[in-house]
């Protein structure tokens, strides 16, 4: 049954449908690359986006650029707030690295909870009707959502890229990310870089949170199941590679699509945690480590055949 | 007759407060019994919360209708309401503390996993579970203190797959199912009532329940051109299931269980809800008018109507069987122990309940049942409207 349509179909949708995950993957390694810590609490970062765009957007009727910028402004502060109220106090404690991850899960935890008892457990969505009519693109159904969903994530993608290699704020925090004590003997504060990327990473969430919500309901522990895919997306793209996690959210989204037509739909699931074993147990660096260690052998067989080449014309 | 005492309106008046007065240290002393309590373990949080909250409210509303009419033979009727997250692991855990910690000797239960994870606490502890909204079939097999007042997934799956076959004349079923135990179990029964109607299960999807995108199964489903979509799904997932569907041209007729029949799935689908088919198992307005007053009070009361309105209709009700238990345990001096109210339940015969109509529980061990009618609703103009009857 697999025709060309149905490929193509399957491909537009999943990469679509992977935005948000690719996101909400890139804020989730983005700030574990420089701090070294798996942050939980970005589930609640989720929650308080998605409710807070629901009251601006649905309830009080503000325009959508309105509700996105003060959706950014509380998300960011409540990533400054843990900044400098947990995970600081944290440090200051030489607290162990799963003080860390404990401490953000019962934040997400925690926020859950409160989500629920303010904006109700009923699921919710940012637009009145979730039907999406489509046009045809080469027998591809293709929607107003999807291109929208696609052109945010890769300029934001690229904006990010940009901060982090064309800025100097992208500088501090690549220098502390790759060594804390160096980049503060040169005089980059650590503290005010980790700000710095709660700040960077509310862009991410928010935009993802808002292209969830355009398109499927919400619930209170909808944000807990977003950073499960983030995590495991991190895990298979490498710890510390944040465009190998945006990467391995996408290609989770289509091994998801595509899975169908090798296994029976029952076992889609089974299908990524197996995935995700076989990626732990032989690529423990994710794919991003495995592209790092394929570059590096690629650089040493030059290097061998240049030396070999040097010796044969020495030689000669 | 000329020489009986003439009874004045004096005499009458002075008797009734004289009976009042010997009366009402009975009744005092009835009052300040301690209240007669149930069990009522539903999902207060997580994803199913939106559902067992209004189930909680339905029940509570029960309860203040039945104490304002004088409780049970002048004692308080009350709930003890423990959350179960719809997960198995914390259900058990509420059911213990309900037997053992506040001792209560009958609880309700919802969702087929849970329900299915306490059954042996209720066995064990000797208190009478009473399920009223998980439809998996094992229930009717889970023992002798477990029982269930809402009719299971073989009466709504049988019904609604026989009836698309014959009387709507639908040959190929796609069938989509939420993969957990309700859609597993409820998909199967659907299966084999299409095929034993003589119709052919062209496809059998499973989907996760925290996929957002179905594109791939959508498209198996296209391929298999069925004439019916039958989707055994959750209230979450169903809109965008079905807005996902209609895009990739999957234009047939789309029907799903009582779980569909909620005012949220209307306003997420918008148009593209127009014409999905909803059975439900409890009686609508039209059927019963108690019913349009229970919509009413939900609209005065929360300015909206219940989540999965049929189940909180079972909900409401449940309260006036734990009335009944408890009355019929009382009537007999029996002390309201869990084994007094199985056998309370197995004696009593059927129940007249305000919202549900007549309650039938067949008590033969192995196949604890009840059979009801299924309603059919359709979406039309923006709104559940009635269908058709399918007879037990």
């Amino acid at each position: 049954m697999m025709d060309v349509t149905v490929f193509l179909q399957i491909a537009w949708s999943s990469i679509a449908g992977s935005s948000f995950y690719v996101l909400v993957a890139v804020a989730f390694a983005l700030y574990l690359k420089v701090t070294t810590y798996w942050n939980f609490a970005q589930a609640a970062q989720i929650g308080i986006a998605f409710y807070l765009l629901y009251a601006l957007v649905r309830v009080l009727a503000w325009p959508a650029w309105a509700a996105l910028g003060a959706t950014f402004v509380v998300v960011a502060g409540f990533g400054l707030a843990l900044e400098a109220w947990g995970m600081r106090v944290l440090r200051r404690r030489n607290s162990p690295h799963l003080t860390y991850f404990i401490f953000t899960f019962m934040v997400a935890q925690f926020a859950g909870f409160l989500l629920m008892l303010l904006g109700g457990t009923e699921p919710r969505s940012l637009v009145a009707s979730l039907f999406m009519p489509g046009f045809l693109v080469a027998g591809v159904s293709v929607t107003a959502w999807d291109v929208e969903a696609i052109i945010v994530t890769l300029v934001l993608l690229g904006g990010i890229a940009l901060l982090l290699s064309g800025t100097a704020a992208g500088e501090r925090i690549l220098a502390v990310s790759d060594n804390r004590q160096l980049a503060e003997f040169y005089g980059i504060s650590a503290e005010r870089t980790y700000m710095l990327a709660s700040i960077v990473c509310a862009v991410p969430i928010v935009a993802g949170v808002w292209l969830f919500g355009t398109r499927t309901t919400f619930l209170p522990t909808t944000g807990l199941d977003l950073l499960l895919i983030a995590t495991v997306a991190t895990i298979l793209g490498g710890v510390g590679s944040v465009i190998g996690a945006g990467v391995a959210a996408l290609a989770l989204g289509l091994m998801r699509g595509f899975s169908v037509f090798v296994v029976p739909s029952i076992w889609e699931n089974a299908l990524v945690y197996f995935a995700l074993v076989l990626a732990v147990v032989f690529l423990p660096r994710g794919f991003g480590g495995l592209w790092t260690s394929l570059l590096a052998r690629r650089r040493a067989a030059r290097m061998s055949q240049a030396a070999a080449t040097a010796r044969a014309s020495e030689a000669a | 007759m000329g020489n009986a005492p003439r009874i004045t309106r004096r005499t009458l008046g002075g008797l009734a407060l004289g009976a009042a007065a010997l009366a009402a240290p009975a009744r005092l002393a009835r009052a300040q019994q301690p209240p007669l309590r149930f069990g009522v373990l539903l999902p207060m949080t997580g994803r199913a919360a939106f559902f067992g909250n209004d189930q909680i409210a339905a029940t509570s509303w029960a309860l203040e209708r039945i104490n304002a009419a004088g409780g049970v033979a002048g004692r308080r009727l009350e709930m003890v309401t423990i959350d179960s997250q719809a997960d198995p692991q914390t259900g058990i855990n509420g059911a213990t503390r309900l037997a053992t910690v506040d001792r209560v000797p009958l609880f309700f239960v919802s969702w087929s996993a849970v329900v299915n994870a306490v059954a042996p606490v209720a066995n064990r502890e000797r208190v009478l579970q009473i399920s009223s909204g998980a439809t998996a079939p094992g229930i009717a097999r889970l023992g002798e203190y477990v029982f269930t007042m809402y009719p299971l997934a073989d009466v709504e799956g049988i019904a609604a797959a026989t009836w698309h076959v014959r009387s709507m004349n639908r040959r190929r079923a796609g069938v989509l199912y939420i993969n957990n135990e309700s859609g597993i179990d409820g998909a199967r029964v659907y299966r084999d009532a299409f095929q034993a109607a003589g119709g052919q299960v062209v496809a059998y999807e499973a989907y996760d329940p925290r996929a957002t995108d179905f594109t791939g199964v959508l498209l198996r489903l296209r391929t298999a051109n069925p004439d019916i979509l039958w989707i055994q799904g959750d209230v979450p997932e169903i809109p965008a299931l079905v807005s996902q569907a209609r895009r990739l041209g999957l234009n047939q007729t789309v029907a799903t269980t009582s779980i569909g029949q909620n005012n949220r799935v209307l306003e997420q689908l918008g148009p593209a809800a127009e014409g999905l088919l909803v059975t439900s198992l409890a009686p609508g307005p039209q059927d019963r008018p108690a019913v349009g007053a229970y919509i009413e009070e939900w609209r005065r009361r929360e300015s909206r109507q219940p989540n999965g309105l049929p189940f909180t209709q079972y909900f409401y009700d449940a309260a006036f069987v734990a009335a009944s238990l408890f009355g019929w345990t009382l009537q007999r001096n029996l002390p309201p122990s869990g084994e007094n109210m199985r056998r309370a339940l197995v004696e009593h015969g059927p129940f007249d309940l305000p919202l549900t109509g007549e309650l039938r529980i067949d008590v033969a061990e192995g196949r604890h049942t009840v059979r009801k009618p299924v309603y059919v609703l359709q979406v039309r103009d923006g709104a559940f409207r009635p269908h058709a009857t399918i007879g037990v």
